[in-house]
């Protein structure tokens, strides 16, 4: 848990203070994500949790203790930290990156090095290629990846993250928060995290606080902040869409439709046929013996020659994932022009698929 | 030309025991400019404010003609071989203090501060961090001056600090051009082997970082 208390900054005598007498609370396990423009005292406020800023006054309780009183040494080993520059060491290994922390905590070398396996396993990179890796060699999601990794090599309590993904393409984002949200279900670390972004902030957090000047605007569930914005400038922030915005806190799977018709590639035409017929969204999905996502077939491949289903079906493009949020799924319908999105595990195995008019029941159940 | 080869193979024994005291007077320069100049390099991005004074003193004393600063010294370290070192670690000074302030200044400051962030000791981030990823640059730094000094070290022979240059003060004082010529020539040699060879560990550096 995560206490502010009357938290200011000023960093020169006489300026306007940067964060203006802040109070919040930051229950066990929640996420709270720090979201304002710039210059709205979200990245001081969340500096001043490890004393990278010093507060000029307030206190700063980390799990019942006063952080000024606690070594800021190992005040910080206890917190996860990743920026959106990660700031990984060029000249070091991928695994002595990530055992950076173990490291200083001077763990034995067998325990560091399990470690290091178990966390590239964990945001999904083979031990086997990454380990002696430099940073350069890894694309822009991979080093995101071991950001993440290396803050939370000694398992700390907390996390500090800013912007996380705020440097990678939107598909690469979305892909990475979805696998953080992952994550976080099986760890359950008490967060913080700034963006600028709301939408982010929507997806990612269990509780959001607007900043603005310095000033926590609000401080709220997405849900509450969505439904009930406290005035003007939190109006202005969460923008007019409500109903699109609420699309980040619904995910696929809890609206995926789980029996979708699928056929193997090795039957007749003549199966996908009757399929495709009874199908409410004119699509029939083709899967392997281990249920992974061979293509798909549309009515018209029906005209196309040929007698087993392999022959021809489509590759599948309109795929999203079981973490993905309806807004996700959405846009990925959009960017294809089809109503529906097939569903596919970590595996590529197919789990489902959802529809244009789920997304909108799902709106309005909400509404 | 004749005269030159005639002269050296006569001297044979001369140029190496030469080359080896100049080779000699040049390492344990370097030694203690390396140290002071990379202690006084990393003190100096620690107190930003004298930064740029420091860096100008020791640009300062680049530009005291060397017979000068030899003839400055003497009060202090007398005539020979410490006097030369102590000349020779002077000049080399700048290139070493400018190159690890610079070095390491220019690391990415996010780097540094997720260093911080996660809890590492200042010595720690010093060590593992910033000296090691300032090294290429350090190491550039100690390549100027080393192929600087061995050009400069020959003024050393005049104080009877030994090396390659008393080839060239004794050449002048009996005007005999062969002899001069050698100093000249093993001199060059020296300072382009090790030009070259400093040059290779330096892109070695750079490839590992």
């Amino acid at each position: 848990m995560i206490t502010l208390e009357n938290v200011t900054k000023i960093y020169n005598p006489g300026d306007a203070p940067a964060v203006k007498d802040l109070k919040m609370e930051i229950e066990e396990g929640d996420t709270a994500v720090l979201v304002g423009p710039s210059g709205c005292g979200k990245t001081t406020t969340m500096k001043m949790i490890n004393r990278l800023i010093e507060p000029t006054e307030g206190t700063i309780y980390v799990n019942g203790e006063d952080t000024s009183k606690v070594n800021p040494i190992r005040l910080r080993l206890n917190i996860g930290y990743v920026i959106q520059e990660i700031g990984l060491f060029p000249h070091m290994s991928i695994a002595e990156n990530i055992a950076t922390v173990p490291r200083e905590l001077k763990w034995p070398k067998s325990k560091i090095q399990e470690r290091v396996e178990e966390l590239l396993h964990m945001v999904g990179l083979d031990p086997e290629i990454f380990r002696e890796r430099k940073p350069r060699d890894l694309s822009g999601g991979q080093r995101q990846r071991i950001g993440v990794a290396r803050c939370l090599a000694a398992d700390p309590p907390v996390l500090l993250m800013d912007e996380p993904f705020g440097a990678l393409d939107p598909i690469t984002r979305a892909r990475l928060q979805n696998e953080f949200l992952r994550i976080q279900e099986q760890i359950r670390k008490t967060i913080v995290f700034v963006t600028h972004d709301i939408d982010e902030a929507i997806k990612m957090g269990t509780k959001i606080a607007v900043m603005n000047e310095g000033e926590l605007v609000q401080y709220d569930t997405p849900e509450d902040l969505l439904s009930t914005p406290k005035n003007e400038f939190v109006v202005g922030m969460v923008g007019g869409n409500y109903s699109i915005k609420r699309l980040h806190l619904k995910r696929v799977n809890e609206i995926i439709d789980r029996e979708p018709p699928t056929v193997s590639a090795e039957e007749p035409v003549s199966k996908v046929k009757e399929l495709l017929e009874a199908s409410k969204v004119g699509v029939v999905m083709v899967v392997d013996g281990n249920n992974r996502l061979e293509g798909v077939v549309i009515p018209a491949d029906l005209k196309k020659s040929g007698e087993r289903v392999g022959e021809i079906m489509n590759e599948p493009k309109v795929t999203s994932d079981v973490g993905a949020t309806l807004n996700d799924a959405l846009s990925v319908m959009l960017t294809n022009g089809e109503g529906y999105a097939l569903i596919t595990d970590e595996n590529e195995r197919l789990e489902g698929y959802i529809t244009l008019n789920q997304i909108m029941e799902a709106l309005q159940d909400n509404a | 030309m004749s005269d030159l080869i005639d002269f050296m193979s006569r001297r044979q024994d001369q140029i190496v025991q030469f080359t080896i005291e100049h080779f000699w007077l040049i390492l344990v320069a370097m030694a203690f400019a390396v140290v002071i100049g990379v202690v006084i390099g990393i003190l100096i991005t620690y107190w930003e404010p004298i930064a740029y004074p420091v860096i100008n003193v020791t640009q300062i004393i680049m530009t005291i003609p060397s017979i000068a600063m030899i003839a400055i010294l003497i009060p202090l370290f007398g005539i020979g071989f410490s006097n030369g070192v102590a000349a020779l670690a002077l000049y080399a000074l700048l290139p070493i203090v400018r190159n690890t302030y610079t070095g390491i200044k220019a690391i990415d400051r996010a780097v540094i501060e997720s260093a911080i962030g996660m809890g590492m000791k200042e010595s720690g981030i010093l060590l593992r961090i910033k000296l090691p990823l300032a090294l290429p640059v350090i190491m550039a730094g100690i390549r100027v001056s080393t192929v600087m000094g061995i050009g400069i070290g020959a003024i050393a022979a005049y104080i009877g600090a030994g090396g390659l240059g008393s080839f060239i003060f004794w050449g002048i004082s009996r005007v005999n051009f062969p002899m001069i010529w050698t100093g000249a020539i093993f001199i060059s040699i020296l300072a382009i082997l090790a030009d070259v060879l400093l040059g290779w560990f330096e892109k070695m550096l750079s490839l590992r970082s």
